[in-house]
């Protein structure tokens, strides 16, 4: 959602393919393949001296710690939302439905019924 | 502490290793439901988990001959859920949260849990990221849990009790205990996007990284952990 709607406020033509993995291209975001590779490679827990010279060479070495810090800090927030039984919000359940369906969120273990709150 | 992250080739901002050396302390001190040294057990078990060959997620590794040190301080139920939240945690349903209630630790205790398993993976990714040693840990500190709940905290929309409140459903998952709650706000606010930023400016940036690329990293993130939130 928030990829969407950052995307929509810098008025990019972000395609949300691109959440699906690093062979689905930038997806309208500078260096986004790059960045997804390196979200792959950080969950599989192999990043290499490659991996991290090829991001900085992409966003320099600022953007190779930001980038680690957001995908640390979403290993720390799925445990979280997953660990506690974290609904979905009221007023996402409408408009993430077509999203939802083309990443096959609702194919997946931790989808919890939303009731509006 | 020695700085956090000193033998990092790359230099960690300020105000990142500051919340996660903060973040150390805090594991090492006691908690609401937990003492100082079962917290930097959590902590300990969270990186036995993710060094471990994996095992299925319906295998708890107390049922595992020899995996886990016959003078352990958690309970076997601690134990066991520490490594599923720790490794699978898109595998969890509420029958299996109910479960761990019904071994003998309280509600409160597994928001605790959940919120030092969720950092200690969070600092061991991150440090794995950038190659990084993880910051060791200290020794625990004494004094005991305070058994502190916030007040008005009931089970309504989530598993775990929370603290009913107008914001994001994941912004409440720990309001039940305060020192869950301080601790992963330490750690996104200096790790992704200020509270007051997330949807109020959605073009801010700490520079390095516009928006959408921070977005996008945490949507791919999430996406790979299985996350329906």
């Amino acid at each position: 959602m928030l990829l969407g709607l950052s995307g929509a406020a810098a008025e990019a033509d972000v395609e949300l393919d691109a959440v699906s993995g690093s062979g689905h291209g930038d997806g309208g975001v500078a260096s986004g393949a790059v960045l997804t590779a390196f979200a792959e490679r950080v969950h599989a827990g192999t990043v290499d001296d490659g991996d991290r010279s090829m991001l900085t060479d992409a966003v320099g070495e600022g953007g190779l710690i930001d980038a680690a810090a957001v995908c640390a800090n979403f290993a720390m927030m799925v445990r979280i939302a997953d660990g506690t039984g974290t609904p979905l919000d009221g007023g996402t359940v409408e408009p993430s439905a077509a999203l939802r369906t083309d990443l096959g969120l609702d194919e997946l273990a931790s989808r919890r019924v939303a009731e509006p709150n | 502490m020695t700085e956090p992250y000193a033998d990092s080739r790359y230099a960690v901002r300020p105000d990142l290793a500051d919340a996660h050396r903060r973040t150390v302390e805090a594991w090492a001190g006691p908690g609401n439901h937990w003492t100082a040294a079962e917290r930097l057990a959590i902590v300990s078990q969270v990186k036995r988990a993710r060094r471990a060959d994996a095992l299925p997620p319906w295998v708890g590794p107390t049922s595992v001959t020899g995996l886990i040190d016959d003078d352990e301080i958690l309970p076997a139920v601690a134990v066991d859920a520490v490594w599923r939240l720790t490794n699978h945690p898109g595998t969890l349903t509420e029958d299996w949260y109910r479960s761990v209630l019904d071994r003998g630790i309280t509600a409160e205790q597994y928001v605790e849990l959940v919120s030092v398993v969720a950092t200690a993976t969070c600092l061991e990714v991150f440090a794995a990221a950038i190659g990084a040693e993880p910051l060791p840990l200290p020794g625990p500190a004494d004094g005991r849990p305070d058994g502190m709940t916030s007040p008005g905290a009931e089970v309504s929309t989530h598993w775990v009790p929370t603290v009913p409140s107008g914001g994001a459903n994941v912004r409440k998952a720990l309001s039940a205990v305060p020192v869950a709650v301080e601790a992963w706000q330490r750690l996104s606010a200096a790790q992704y996007v200020p509270p007051e930023a997330l949807v109020n400016d959605l073009a801010w940036s700490r520079g390095a990284l516009d928006r959408m690329q921070v977005e996008l990293l945490a949507a791919r993130t999430s996406l790979l952990n299985e996350c329906f939130y």
